[in-house]
């Protein structure tokens, strides 16, 4: 087989490449891979080039229109969409219900052809999401930013899928553990089971993927989350008297009302489900996907009440940190294993747009999933820096599953990434250096004092 | 430790050197070492209220007088202490050396008199604020005698723009205030070195006597909570609007203490469709436009974001205000350095909202790839999203149809609006004023505001000082507890 053919293998079905093994996934010969991970950029540029009018264009503004042009990894950096591509639409379009727009502005961003789709009698975005979701190969999702804008990601049916399988590996194995007969799992979560949103759309890989039946997903709030309801609440986040505004419908306010209510009960609601669901799945396997805040107070009052050693010793807990704010006492994962009954707590580092997640290890260090490509960017100049030695920067991804959508992407996070150091933990992956801050951050500093900021 | 540059603790005219400890260097910003004013907070606040007396005895001519010696020796050719803020701020200013070095020979300008009197004379009878004047016999028969006291204040100020030293000086010597200072990391070395040479010059004046220039970490619990304490503080005047105050609203909360935001503000351009009529009038509007934009590299709330042009909004119309886009991204380019230059590098937030913008035909955009700034031309009557965000000199033309196209992206943090012609202000002043816009002058102007007029909706002056009122009722008869007639 040809380094070309494995490459499109490793790009098309990583979970199958690595044989739906962890062990291998981060076993793989580090010299290997970034010849396979070459060859796959080039695969995927190839395929997508022509296919993708943002990719198109932002291609010929860079000169980089040739499949061999990309000789060295790093000849991509200028291609990678910045994470803002995914809200470059007119806010105005989603206000005033104009998906017919918005479908043509995501046309530029997915091989799919979405001018077929009437979506002129979509009176809201749950109505439109839903239509989409039904009749095209997409599932659109959003993630709302802190900016008071969603990002709207065009990611596909058999993305979805296959990414459910990869994450399947990465949730539920260990590292340098052999893949056994495992019993059945239940998912408990502390938040809506439905949504368009990218997180709860990854509710539904988890029942296929990963527990196998809907029963056996345990969700705080068994419903949907409306989209509009979610869009408004951003809103209204960076701008208070926003829910006045006169796009916003009376139900949609009374639905606004009624989350603000069910907010304000939500730490005794949250509480009352754990404990709920600590007896229920007494010694039963578990995964738990929550924020370690969450988690820490989940543990904290079952321990006090002299509860531990809850689940079956094969659970996971799955966190990404995300402490908002509050501090945790430094044992806050021993208290947590201790309550559970488990010592597997894996956290991740990953973003909505890509469509992996990067495990940390025993050592503190978040190592990169195969399928997806690193880069460091130069902050100021937004170059891509050497991939050698211990280098900070921004960090920018390219994910080789993505094959409706551009899988490059700029995000604004600061990271460091060791790319010739070997962990200590095995993995032969390239790690990134614990402690990932966000440069809008460190912008706004501390004491920086504009009249006009 | 030893490298970096040491920014003195002033408090009353005493300047302290010890205590140090490093302050800064986030994101590979300069770190400077400062005393720690933990150490100070015996003698930092003004403890007795009454020590402002010896402000009362000199005139309003005196402090002109005392500005205008002081003007005459911030240039920075001859001042040693500016050269070094000017040399430091380079590392920490948001403004290119270039533009900075233009901003700091122009602080003596502040300190001109006739500046000063329209500064303080229209706003504020000067008399009152040098002690009680009886404004005559009331109707009732009543006497009463009013005064505008200072107090004592502490100011937060921003680092955009050193501008904005002379101008917190100058208020709080007018108003007879003793001033805390405190200043941010982006420009903790302009105020410092203006208060040092009032120093140099006079020691033991009152208005030396009652300024203080501090640096701390905003958010220091243990210092904030002691310092912000109405025993000792009366008002806190801070730029930059909510991020300046975060940390302190909870001590000063139920207005034990006066808070008064300053911004933080956005500004705006307006063009009128006369100047499609003249092809000179349409460079015109094009230069001046540009200027209110570039100055000072866009890094003040004045500086315009957002020029709405009434272009008409069919393609024609469209066209129209592409090509007044393209003249004021040339005029940009043309802008002297000392007023704008190309940026050291452009705003990372802003160069990602960018990228997809270049793939967009919503927008046709001039210039903006190589940290020169640009001109973002919306194709459809609405601006960018990312408004709030325009800096480096980027701002965004959007056509409109007419002014109630625009009304909707107009509110109270809309500082400023440039216009031009001057004509077109009839038609759109009312409607703007109406909306939140809080000033308004003609384009091209933006750095020649009127200083003696309102900020932010506030006579600032009158706002500083506590208004005071002695009634005299001895003519009256008392009546016991009898209602009055």
């Amino acid at each position: 087989m040809t380094i070309k053919t494995e490459a499109v293998q490793l790009a098309d079905n990583p979970a199958a490449f690595f044989d739906h093994s962890l062990t291998q996934m981060q076993s793989i010969d580090r010299k290997r891979l970034q010849a396979l991970q070459l060859e796959a950029v080039k695969y995927r540029f190839g395929q997508l080039y022509h296919q993708l009018p943002k990719l198109t264009q932002l291609a010929e503004q860079q000169g980089l229109t040739e499949v061999d042009d990309i000789d060295d990894i790093n000849r991509l950096a200028p291609l990678l969409f910045e994470h803002t591509m995914y809200k470059s639409y007119r806010q105005s379009l989603l206000e005033k219900h104009d998906f017919a727009k918005l479908n043509h502005w995501l046309d530029g961003l997915t091989t799919h052809d979405l001018s077929a789709y009437d979506v002129a009698g979509c009176d809201s975005i749950d109505a439109w999401l839903a239509l989409m979701d039904e009749k095209s190969p997409l599932l659109i999702g959003y993630t709302s930013g802190t900016s008071g804008k969603f990002s709207l990601l065009p990611i596909s049916k058999t993305e979805y899928r296959k990414w459910g399988q990869a994450f399947r590996v990465l949730v539920l194995q260990r590292f340098g553990e052999a893949r056994g007969k495992v019993k059945h799992l239940h998912a408990v979560y502390p938040g809506y089971r439905a949504g368009s949103s990218t997180q709860l759309r990854a509710n539904a890989a988890v029942i296929e993927h990963i527990v196998g039946d809907e029963s056996r997903f345990h969700a705080a709030y068994p419903g949907s989350m409306s989209a509009d309801l979610h869009y408004l609440l951003t809103r209204v986040k960076v701008d208070t008297g926003y829910r006045y505004h006169s796009s916003t419908s009376p139900e949609l306010l009374k639905m606004l009302e009624r989350h603000e209510i069910q907010e304000q009960r939500k730490p005794a609601h949250l509480k009352a489900f754990f404990t709920r669901k600590s007896k229920e799945l007494r010694g039963e396997r578990v995964l738990i996907q929550a924020t370690s805040n969450l988690l820490y107070e989940m543990a904290d009052a079952g321990l006090r009440q002299g509860v531990s050693a809850v689940f079956d010793p094969s659970s996971i807990i799955v966190t990404g940190g995300g402490a908002k704010g509050t501090v945790l006492p430094d044992d806050w994962r021993d208290r947590v294993t201790e309550f559970a009954g488990t010592d597997h707590l894996q956290l991740f580092y990953g973003m909505s747009e890509i469509l992996g997640a990067h495990g940390m290890c025993e050592y503190g260090h978040y190592h990169v999933c195969p399928w997806i490509v690193p880069f460091v960017i130069d902050p100021n100049s937004g170059e891509a820096l050497p991939r050698r030695g211990v280098v900070s920067g921004r960090a920018a991804f390219f994910d080789l599953l993505a094959d409706s959508h551009w899988g490059g992407l700029r995000t604004g996070d600061k990271i460091t990434l060791d790319w010739d150091g070997f962990c200590e933990c095995g993995r032969q992956t390239q790690r990134i250096i614990g402690g990932i801050t966000r440069y809008a951050e460190e912008e706004g500093g501390t004491d920086k004092i504009n009249c006009g900021a | 430790m030893s490298d970096n540059p040491v920014v003195p603790l002033i408090i009353r005219g005493q300047i302290f050197t010890d205590n140090l400890v490093p302050m800064g260097g986030r994101g590979g910003d300069l770190t400077f070492l400062t005393p720690d004013v933990n150490q100070y907070l015996d003698r930092l606040p003004l403890y007795d209220p009454c020590a402002l007396d010896n402000l009362d005895s000199i005139s309003y001519e005196e402090i002109l007088d005392y500005f205008v010696s002081l003007g005459q020796r911030l240039d920075i050719k001859t001042n040693r202490h500016m050269q070094q803020a000017y040399e430091l701020s380079c590392h920490t200013a948001p403004a290119t050396p270039a533009v900075l070095a233009g901003s700091y020979a122009s602080i003596p300008d502040y300190f001109q008199r006739d500046y000063m009197r329209d500064m303080v004379e229209p706003c504020v009878d000067v008399a009152q604020l040098a002690g009680l004047v009886d404004s005559g016999p009331r109707a009732s028969g009543r006497r009463v005698r009013l005064r505008g006291y200072g107090v004592r204040a502490l100011h937060i100020i921003g680092g955009n723009s050193p501008e904005g030293v002379g101008i917190t000086l100058l208020r709080s010597a007018f108003t007879r205030c003793d001033s805390i200072i405190k200043t941010p990391s982006n420009d903790p070395f302009t105020a410092v070195a203006i208060v040092r040479s009032m120093i140099d010059m006079a020691p033991d004046h009152p208005i030396t006597r009652h300024l203080s220039v501090a640096y701390w970490k905003g958010g220091d619990a243990n210092f904030e909570r002691a310092i912000y304490h109405p025993d000792h503080l009366r008002k806190v005047f801070a730029w930059g609007g909510h991020s300046s105050v975060e940390h302190i609203e909870k001590y000063i909360k139920g207005g034990d203490i006066e808070l008064v935001l300053f911004g933080p503000k956005r500004s705006i351009s307006l063009i009128g469709p006369q100047v499609f009529e003249d092809d000179a009038l349409l460079q015109e509007a094009a230069r001046r436009a540009a200027f209110d934009i570039g100055w000072q590299n866009q890094t003040t709330c004045v500086n315009s974001r957002i020029t709405y042009v009434q272009s008409g909004t069919d393609s024609a119309g469209v066209e129209r205000a592409n090509r007044i886009a393209a003249a004021i991204y040339e005029a940009l380019l043309a802008l002297p350095e000392s007023v704008s230059t190309r940026a050291r590098h452009t705003s990372r937030d802003l160069q990602s909202w960018l990228q997809p913008l270049f793939l967009d035909d919503a927008y046709r955009i001039f210039g903006c790839r190589d940290n020169e700034g640009g001109i973002i031309a919306s194709q459809y009557p609405e601006p960018v999203d990312f408004g709030d965000q325009l800096t480096d000199r980027i701002a965004n033309v959007v056509p409109i149809d007419s002014i109630a196209d625009m009304l909707q992206w107009v509110n109270h943090k809309t500082k400023a609006a440039g216009v031009f012609p001057e004509a077109y202000k009839e038609e759109v002043r009312n409607r703007l004023f109406r909306y939140g816009v809080q000033q308004m002058f003609s384009l091209g102007f933006v750095n020649n505001g009127t200083v003696g007029g309102p900020q932010d909706n506030m006579e600032v002056l009158r706002r500083m000082v506590d208004w005071k009122m002695d009634e005299d009722c001895s003519s009256l008869p008392f009546n016991g507890f009898s209602p009055p007639r």
